[in-house]
């Protein structure tokens, strides 16, 4: 029989790893993956990479992009508690592109849809500028929190009814630096609101 | 939102672990009777907490700077534990915990192992590299130190899982082994580090044979090579044909007038291996 896999927290035994969050940020994942190892084989490895795909991949590839895009909406399903989502807000982290880029990438948008019907989704934050994306550039290039601020802008449009809790959907918590200028905005725009940051995984570092 | 604290937990399992008569038995029997809990239904989150505390302490002191648990119930927890007799609730575990969703195959032995054995353990290792298993061992001395050794020299994966905390080392001349394992591969432990440290060196020696349960259930087999009468060897042994895991004796346990035990496991289902190709064969 499928046992549900329940969501972990980010703890003090555990929050050195995402060095951009903050000690009372409420952030939970399912799985974690060991940075810098091309371990194929792992299947949180290969549910991210097949979620990751360009949209500009073959059919075959978006294929398997559909498949982990569902895939993770029913671990969403099965491991948050019912009452929570029924009053959530999911805000879906937006990609790295801009929309009017090839490669514009809904893929958060898409799990939480796909979490289950009559959910409230909104794309509350939407992106301005196209960056490069978090696994395409090195270490000491990595953006900071104000550089997504500059390009984070709330869509007014979607400002209403206000959300009572939100949810910040992730596909990978690494340091932590787009969960945290998410909720900076977030949380300026709805003051009221208890913001979480829900991840199909954090990644870990091997030991030294 | 309801969601597991790794902290919370690991504190709790220790705090549990200090509890009178706690062993192995004890501790998966409750949980056998509320399958649904985690060890913080059990202890006061003001004592686990505290407990939490003094192990990352404890094991930052020995060294450990970076590691994981791995709880019943939460993400990256091998069902496969589930086959063993107790269960564990919870593992500890240092480097990349993707290797244990490798295909696996655990090569143990005598401590005080025959030169003959050693090589024998290093041939069999290899042989499993070449096949691009996983080789995992116990990190004792002899067999084990000789599998892992091994498993290095031909560019392979290796897991051990010792019968001491992280950060602890037991026999010491394996300390350096232990932390390229862990540095480059895995390293896991279920024994508890409060408790580990409070009670006597007799009673922790029995951890060693614990973990053989677990290096079973964690594999698809396991290969004896040298194994004396009373050895804690055929703790795995007897824990593979009770989880459904392969079992292979090689040919030379046999052919030693002075052991009962291989044709006892053989009469149970254990494999005789005469030549490598038994093994082979066998792993499909």
């Amino acid at each position: 029989m499928r046992t549900p896999v329940r969501f972990s927290k980010i703890d003090d035994s555990n929050i050195a790893d995402h060095t951009r969050l903050r000690p009372d940020d409420r952030c939970l994942f399912l799985f974690e993956y060991t940075s810098g190892r091309d371990y194929s084989f792992s299947a949180t490895n290969s549910l991210v990479n097949n979620l990751k795909k360009k949209p500009t991949s073959s059919a075959a590839q978006l294929a398997y992009k559909g498949q982990a895009i569902n895939a993770c909406g029913l671990y969403f399903r099965e491991g948050l508690d019912a009452g929570w989502l029924g009053r959530a807000t999911l805000v879906p982290i937006p990609g790295s592109k801009a929309p009017d880029h090839a490669d514009f990438d809904d893929r958060m948008t898409r799990v939480a849809h796909a979490i289950g019907p009559n959910l409230d989704v909104r794309a509350l934050v939407r992106q301005t500028q196209t960056l490069r994306a978090s696994h395409e550039v090195g270490e000491g290039e990595r953006v900071t929190v104000d550089e997504l601020l500059a390009t984070y802008e709330i869509d007014a449009a979607l400002a209403q009814p206000e959300p009572v809790t939100i949810g910040i959907l992730d596909d990978v918590l690494t340091a932590g630096t787009h969960y945290r200028a998410m909720h900076t905005l977030l949380s300026r725009r709805f003051p009221n609101a208890s913001i979480f940051g829900l991840f199909i995984a954090r990644r870990v570092f091997p030991a030294p | 939102m309801a969601a597991i604290s790794p902290k919370l937990e690991l504190g709790a399992y220790e705090a549990l672990w200090l509890e009178k008569g706690a062993t192995f038995k004890t501790l998966a029997e409750r949980f056998a009777r509320d399958p649904t809990a985690l060890p913080s239904d059990f202890v006061e989150p003001s004592a686990a907490m505290a407990a939490a505390d003094e192990v990352l302490a404890r094991l930052k002191a020995s060294g450990v700077h970076q590691f994981g648990v791995r709880i019943n119930h939460a993400g990256d927890y091998p069902k496969k534990l589930r086959d063993a007799r107790h269960p564990v609730e919870l593992l500890y575990y240092q480097g990349a915990w993707e290797i244990t969703e490798t295909r696996s195959i655990a090569v143990v032995g005598s401590r005080k192992a025959s030169i003959e054995g050693q090589q024998r353990a290093a041939q069999i290792a290899k042989g499993l590299v070449e096949r691009d298993f996983t080789v995992v061992s116990g990190l004792a001395q002899g067999i084990d130190r000789a599998a892992h050794a091994a498993a290095f020299e031909c560019g392979g994966r290796t897991i051990a899982v010792i019968g001491t905390p992280l950060g602890q080392f037991y026999p010491r001349a394996n300390r350096d082994l232990q932390l390229r394992i862990a540095a480059e591969h895995l390293v896991i432990s279920q024994v508890p580090v409060l408790r580990y440290e409070r009670q006597a060196p007799p009673q922790n020696r029995l951890f060693f044979p614990e973990r053989n349960v677990t290096m079973s259930a964690l594999t698809e087999g396991t290969v004896i090579v040298e194994a004396g009468e009373t050895s804690g060897t055929l703790t795995q042994a007897r824990a593979a044909l009770h989880q459904g895991r392969k079992l292979f004796i090689l040919d030379s346990c046999f052919t030693d007038g002075s052991l009962t035990w291989p044709a006892r496991f053989e009469a149970e289902g254990a494999v005789r291996v005469r030549r490598m190709d038994d093994i082979w064969s066998a792993l499909g």
